[in-house]
């Protein structure tokens, strides 16, 4: 991604909001083809009625860094 | 913050699991976001951008590895803060291809198994459907029987000549924090 993280060391990249929403975009439009925008839409209206599948539970695994507590 | 048990407990699960997938990944890195504090929603760690990464050395494998986990308090003088894992997901597939196996544990998605389980998919070459759509029961299963797994059935060099210490110091650290 050739961005700068908001604390680094060599093996750990602290990430700050807008970092962490690149990530998961990034990982949205990879496993599933859509943006970060829309994969949150059809999360929270319930369109994944069998979330247990491989590209969709990629994105799911990574909705943490989409939302702040 | 560095010093501060609660840094101290999130910085040494970060690092322990970060030694691990450096053992089959060259110049490893977790991407994490939150701080060192107790919260409501699970914290994330995922390795690499959470895309699948490259195994390489011609093996045509990649992994994808995504952990939550929770700082919580824990009854001890000496070791205050702990770190518990609440959810894990880690992958293998083929580089262009498909999924191969999955270990999974993701107990609070909703609609989804609440057990820790393992999905053989097409890449895995299991000719009957059922194996594409089942949760295979299993333990729960470490970062560190993962890589183990694919360093030794899987034929995916290991990037540390002391790979087996360094497994076993991840592993040891994770024992002494494990609640389950």
């Amino acid at each position: 991604m050739g961005r700068t993280v908001a604390r680094e060391d060599r093996h750990i990249r602290e990430l700050d909001d807008a970092q962490s929403w690149e990530l998961f975009d990034n990982a949205a439009q990879h496993y599933l083809g859509i943006s970060g925008e829309e994969f949150l839409s059809r999360w929270d209206s319930g369109y994944y009625e069998d979330p247990d599948q491989p590209a969709v539970m990629n994105v799911v695994m990574l909705l943490p860094f989409a939302r702040s507590e | 913050m560095a010093g501060k048990p609660e840094y101290e407990a999130v910085q040494r699960f970060r690092k322990s699991l970060q030694r691990t997938l450096s053992c089959i990944v060259r110049g490893a890195y977790v991407d994490v976001k939150g701080g060192y504090y107790p919260s409501r929603t699970p914290l994330p760690l995922t390795l690499k951008d959470g895309l699948p990464v490259g195994l390489g050395s011609g093996t045509d494998l990649s992994i994808a590895v995504s952990y939550h986990y929770r700082l919580i308090e824990a009854p001890s003088a000496t070791r205050p803060w702990r770190v518990t894992t609440v959810a894990y997901h880690y992958t293998l597939q083929e580089t262009e291809g498909p999924e191969i196996l999955s270990y999974q544990w993701h107990p609070n998605v909703p609609n989804s198994v609440s057990f820790p389980h393992l999905h053989m998919s097409h890449g895995a070459g299991l000719g009957r459907e059922e194996f594409h759509r089942a949760h295979l029961p299993t333990g729960r299963v470490t970062l560190e029987a993962f890589v183990r797994l694919l360093i030794t059935d899987f034929g995916v060099p290991p990037k540390k000549e002391d790979w087996e210490e360094e497994l076993a110091k991840s592993l040891a650290e994770f024992e002494e924090d494990r609640s389950w």
